[in-house]
């Protein structure tokens, strides 16, 4: 179990990165940690590892208080988390089983026990054919899954995923992702994956955390996270395109079906709304099943505002989400975000 | 050579027979002992350049300056003012000041400092992100340093050592020219004080092929442990 209470990291210079976050992940999780960039989420992976200390607050992994112990007892718990990085960084000079070798040469492991485990490991990556590859033989994927292995060899409790697929494209990644499910599920390890897609906390999380200026802004199991609508975000994490311009006086419905309405399926809501009469075109929409639940978020274009209205009526009754939006809304929001995107371009 | 045996003159000149073999030995002994104690006492050097410099393992900005400062000046006077200001050091070393034994002093303080900024430019390369990860792993300053920086930076270093060796047969030359034997010495003594032209020619060309066999070398060792 990971745990971190009231951290913070206070730089010499005075900028406040991390400002009390508490976070508590328990065993066998996939637990996604998302935020703008800014946000703190690199400090927040160096202080796991112990590469960075906290100004105060704890950090304990397994027991251990991270926080609280040097040298030789640092390294021992260095070597319980396994970390993943984005560019991956392999030894160039190294061939895949010795990358993978590496953690083991450096705890003593025998030569003999380190070559089973390096074939085990390659076995386990599906990379047995290519363990005499240099890196630069192997394609970007291929790179992560010996990443990954490396960071399995010295059997670790908690693997750590610092932006494991930003370098990869949309398939590499989704094979990447699975992999690090399936080893959750055979190792049973903890994995905490730092990433700002949105895609990769859908598709490979159980929980997720929004860190927002160096404290954690929401935390929970993915499901309950983009049901609540009253952060950002589920918004972000089942996201539709930009509304489109609006003429004064249009309206348009927000809908999010999740696992608590009382519809059977988001196809259900059409028929629901043809039984009231108060059928309206779809705009924008996305349907995905998580975790078994269906979550469908759409944007409906209702003719006129008493139609909305009664759209809204329809579906909230049957416990989905919805609200109404006005064009002068959509106007003061859009102008809101711009002044956002700005601030941020000047940091 | 071939235009030199054509005018008659390459066998008749005694010197190539008496004296030539003798100065090829010597530059490549000179060069050869050189080459060691710089790749001995460089390497360390430049390791420790980079790591106590702002992107290393122990900055230490104060030592980093003052170690930074003295190899600059090693590396900034001229190689004949360093030869004749050494030579108290030398016949302390050596015992005299003459031969190609004695030259190795002044060369070695030369090139030793020379090889080292290579070094330090060669493991600067190696991104950090690497040694973050072997970091990561638990692995001591030591491991780091012979198995991360070194090992990943090592084409880098061949051909900065290469470069060093090249550099050191053009001292060598210099060097011939004061007492330390070897082909400069031929050519300064016959080719420019007798006026022999054929003396000349030969050494020029006996250099330029000892350069092109090290550099040739050089890159292929560079190219087989390249895995980039």
């Amino acid at each position: 179990m990971i745990e971190l209470t009231q951290v913070r990291k206070v730089f010499p210079g005075g900028v406040t990165a991390l400002d009390g976050v508490d976070l508590t992940i328990p065993d066998g999780e996939i637990h996604g940690i998302v935020g703008r960039s800014g946000a703190g989420k690199s400090t927040l992976i160096r202080c796991l590892t112990g590469l960075d200390s906290a100004t105060s607050g704890s950090i304990t992994i397994d027991g251990v208080d991270l926080g609280r112990v040097r040298g030789a007892e640092l390294m021992s718990a260095r070597r319980s988390i396994g970390m993943v990085f984005q560019h991956v960084n392999l030894l160039d000079s190294r061939t895949a089983a010795k990358n993978i070798a590496h953690p083991l040469e450096i705890a003593g492991v025998p030569a003999a026990a380190r070559k089973r485990r390096v074939d085990e490991l390659l076995e386990l990556v599906g990379l047995a054919d290519r363990a005499e590859s240099y890196p630069s033989q192997l394609s970007g994927g291929q790179k992560q899954r010996v990443g990954i292995a490396r960071a399995l060899a010295a059997e670790p409790r908690v693997l750590l995923c610092d932006e494991p697929t930003s370098a990869l494209d949309a398939a590499t990644t989704r094979q990447i992702l699975e992999l690090i499910r399936e080893l959750r599920d055979r190792l049973g390890i903890t994995v905490v994956i730092i990433t700002h897609e949105m895609g990769v906390v859908r598709e490979a999380c159980d929980a997720v955390s929004l860190l927002t200026e160096g404290s954690i802004e929401r935390t929970g199991r993915l499901l309950d996270v983009i049901s609540d609508t009253s952060t950002p975000l589920s918004k972000e994490l089942i996201a539709l395109p930009p509304i489109s311009a609006m003429e004064p006086g249009e309206t348009l419905v927000e809908v999010l079906v999740t696992a608590g309405s009382r519809l059977a399926d988001v196809g259900r809501l059409f028929s629901l709304l043809a039984e009231h009469g108060v059928e309206a075109p779809v705009e924008a929409g996305t349907v995905e099943t998580i975790q078994g639940a269906q979550i469908g978020r759409l944007h409906l274009r209702p003719d006129d505002a008493g139609t909305a209205e009664e759209i809204r009526r329809v579906l909230v009754e049957q416990g989905v989400h919805a609200e109404v939006t006005t064009a002068a809304q959509v106007r003061a929001f859009a102008d809101e975000h711009q002044a956002d995107d700005a601030e941020e371009e000047n940091q | 050579m071939i235009i030199a045996a054509q005018d008659g003159l390459f066998l008749e000149n005694e010197v190539f027979a008496n004296q030539l073999p003798a100065a090829i030995l010597e530059t490549i002994f000179m060069t050869a002992a050189t080459g060691i104690i710089v790749a001995l006492l460089g390497l360390p050097l430049g390791i420790a350049l980079h790591n106590l410099g702002p992107k290393g393992l122990a900055p230490r900005p104060k030592t980093y300056r003052v170690v930074s400062i003295l190899v600059d000046i090693g590396r900034s006077i001229p190689f004949i003012v360093l030869m004749i200001s050494l030579i108290p050091f030398t016949r302390f070393m050596v015992g005299t000041a003459l031969g190609w034994q004695a030259a190795v002093v002044p060369l070695s303080v030369g090139a030793i400092p020379f090889f080292a900024r290579l070094v330090e430019n060669a493991l600067r390369e190696v991104d950090a992100g690497k040694v973050e990860a072997v970091k990561m792993m638990g692995a001591s300053s030591r491991h780091i340093m012979r198995q991360v920086q070194v090992r990943e930076a090592l084409p880098g270093i061949v051909g900065g050592f290469t470069v060093t060796l090249v550099a050191l047969i053009s001292y060598t030359a210099m060097a011939g020219a004061v007492g330390g034997g070897g082909l400069g010495a031929l050519a300064y003594n016959y080719g420019y004080q007798r006026y022999q032209g054929d003396t000349m020619l030969a050494c020029v060309v006996l250099l330029v092929i000892i350069v092109a066999i090290l550099q040739w070398t050089g890159d292929r060792m560079a190219r087989t442990i390249d895995h980039r």
